[in-house]
């Protein structure tokens, strides 16, 4: 079968160049704005780079930078969550020297999500990971016990956030064990190495995230 | 005849010739009446959500009843990795072991594709493609390796090896396992670039990563490929004419066709390029003797083409681009993979479920058969005809038939007058996808 995305070509390579380049939220706040539905149209249109503008957003909350925004997808094997949706944002963090560290030299970020359509969780509880790509790196970011808002940290610059179902909460798990019902991945997971083909070839490069 | 004509004769003479094979033009087969009367089918199993089967596999000994079967995610949802059926009674399939990629949410693309079993000494394995995309885990990684020696008991089933192409990022999209007339057991993958990656799965299966692959097979750089190269499919088999174990890929340009005898140096033979209406080559398979060449080309309204090497063969040119005749099942629509089993083709067509068509008369592909497998609609959310049957494999020992769906799963099926398949019976060698693990390739002289 052949795959089906668009060519990537010029788009693809224009579209991983401007993803890279840092948008520095000027207010350096996390704004919770966008819809979870505005937010995927503005993931489905980055690969042919079709950028509308700042979505709309609620009253007296202040938008956030778009390229920081990642839809939360459900993966629709948990009963009750199979309509649920949700949005990521992430900003850096505040520091008084205008760049936070860890103390291994890595930007701290921090990270909200926020669901629609997320039903309490039975027999057990939802909680928040973030982990890398390659997921050999995992922490625990907390329980979410209110689907409308959750704010964590993350230091990598490229991310996953999972929501899982577990059994209970444990604030000192390591790694999940329950099913995964939502996850995300951050816009810089757009970024991509060419390896193995060139700039111009027809390689479904945009592709990105869980939609 | 000048050259702009001759393009356009070639061109109106594959029309012509896929509009007469092809009767009816339009498809016959109803959600009412979906097979032929010469079809049985035997039994079916769903499988899952819409759009979440890939390829299949069967084992050939009649004492080894197992269909393996490539879970993907082409629609919304999904598993990514592999089933093993049970076809033991063939008109109950039943699944008896799942193997899915851990945290299978959380990896990109589509995860399973292509899948191919092998048998190395007395033990039986089976080699699952995967494709992972960047963003998620395993990226590198492009097949995973199960022994499965104990089947039916599904606790024996274990993993032995992953393959990774760390360089090459993206998985393997097709594989082929062929046994290799110098005894070694070799799989042939497409990767992430011009060429098509050949690994020893000796080494692999005994944990000699470092040191399995063993060859590369290029894609030729021509006036038509340009724009970048890589294979998409591709076959390999004994030529009995040469003695040369040949390499038939598909790919960027059209098709190629190697000497692969010596798989570190493969030697190109015969180029498939300038192909009218073909910028890129897919599923590719010769005769058993090597002289025809059946060719399939990934987009809606495309038939396939038979082509004659034989001019190639007496040396007589390198590159053939005129086919002698064409076959479609609807003209509409597109058939993807196929096997053959000379002088039938089992075809997996898509919206048009299995197909068979005979090669009796090349120049005259004859419809024998057809069931369809997905009688729903034309995708509105993917490609329109990237739906239906989508592998197909054939027991050469009994003439079971087993069709992997998309969408509706597995399928076991039986034609009418077609009990099993050795090509001595039909006045050709005894050469198909099917291995012979414990002796290789039949060397039995033609012409």
């Amino acid at each position: 079968m052949t795959g089906s995305g668009p060519p990537g070509g010029f788009a693809a390579l224009a579209a991983v160049l401007v993803v890279a380049a840092p948008v520095r939220n000027a207010e350096g706040e996390a704004g919770l704005t966008g819809s979870p539905a505005e937010v995927a149209g503005d993931v489905a249109m980055c690969g042919a780079l079709a950028y509308a503008g700042p979505a709309p957003h609620a009253a007296g909350v202040r938008p956030g930078p778009e390229y920081y925004r990642f839809p939360m997808v459900s993966t629709k094997r948990v009963p009750g969550t199979g309509n649920a949706a949700g949005v990521g944002e992430v900003a850096f963090s505040q520091s008084p020297y205008g760049i936070a560290l860890g103390t291994d030299g890595s930007y701290q970020y921090d990270f909200t999500v926020r669901f629609e359509r997320l039903g309490p969780a039975r027999d057990g509880a939802y909680v928040v990971w973030t982990t890398t790509p390659e997921l050999d790196q995992v922490a625990l970011a907390g329980e979410l016990s209110d689907p409308a808002g959750f704010s964590g940290k993350v230091a990598w610059n490229k991310f996953l956030v999972v929501v899982t179902l577990e059994p209970a909460f444990d604030p000192d798990a390591a790694m999940w064990t329950g099913p995964i019902v939502i996850r995300g991945m951050s816009r810089s997971g757009m970024m991509h190495t060419m390896a193995g083909h060139g700039p111009f070839e027809e390689k479904n490069c945009a592709a990105y995230g869980y939609e | 005849m000048s050259v702009r004509f001759k393009h356009l004769f070639a061109a109106a003479t594959v029309l012509l010739l896929a509009a007469v094979a092809a009767a009816p033009a339009h498809a016959q087969w109803t959600a009412s009446k979906p097979g032929s009367d010469n079809m049985d089918i035997l039994g079916h199993i769903p499988l899952g959500p819409r759009l979440s089967v890939a390829d299949m596999d069967i084992e050939q000994e009649l004492d080894r009843p197992y269909a393996y079967v490539a879970r993907m995610v082409y629609g919304d949802v999904g598993p990514k990795g592999l089933d093993i059926v049970s076809i033991a009674d063939p008109e109950h399939p039943e699944v008896i072991y799942e193997w899915r990629i851990e945290n299978q949410d959380l990896h990109m693309r589509t995860g399973g594709m292509d899948v191919k079993h092998f048998k190395i000494g007395d033990r039986y394995y089976v080699v699952q493609s995967l494709q992972f995309g960047q963003g998620g885990p395993n990226t590198d990684m492009g097949a995973v390796v199960l022994d499965v020696t104990g089947l039916p008991d599904p606790s024996t089933v274990r993993e032995v090896a992953r393959i990774r192409e760390p360089d090459l990022p993206g998985g393997f999209h097709n594989i082929f396992v062929y046994k290799h007339s110098d005894a070694r057991v070799l799989l042939f993958s497409t990767v992430s670039g011009p060429f098509a990656h050949v690994y020893d799965l000796g080494r692999v299966v005994e944990g000699d990563l470092d040191n399995a692959l063993v060859g590369r097979v290029p894609v030729p750089e021509t006036e038509f490929n340009r724009g970048g190269r890589g294979y998409h499919d591709f076959y390999v088999g004994y030529h009995p004419d040469t003695g040369e174990d040949r390499f038939y890929g598909g790919g960027s340009g059209g098709y190629y066709i190697y000497d692969v005898t010596d798989v570190a140096n493969p030697e190109l033979r015969i180029t498939l390029v300038g192909v009218r209406g073909v910028s890129g080559g897919h599923t590719f398979t010769p005769s058993p003797d090597g002289r025809y060449v059946i060719a399939e080309t990934e987009y809606q309204y495309a038939p396939i083409r038979i082509f004659d090497l034989q001019p190639a063969l007496d040396g007589e040119v390198t590159n053939i681009r005129t086919p002698i005749s064409a076959w479609t099942a609807d003209w509409q629509n597109l058939v993807h993979n196929h096997e053959v089993r000379w002088p039938y083709v089992f075809a997996s067509g898509y919206l048009d479920g299995l197909q068979i068509f005979s090669l009796m008369d090349p120049q005259n592909p004859v419809t024998v058969g057809f069931y369809d497998t997905y009688v729903g609609p034309p995708n509105r959310d993917r490609p329109p005809v990237f739906n239906g049957a989508f592998g197909v494999d054939v027991r050469n020992a009994d003439g079971l038939i087993v069709v992997s769906d998309m969408s509706t799963g597995l399928w076991t099926f039986r034609m009418d007058g077609f009990s099993g398949w050795n090509g001595e019976d039909w006045g050709v060698p005894n050469i198909s996808s099917v291995q012979d693990w414990d002796r290789g390739p039949i060397r039995r002289p033609v012409s």
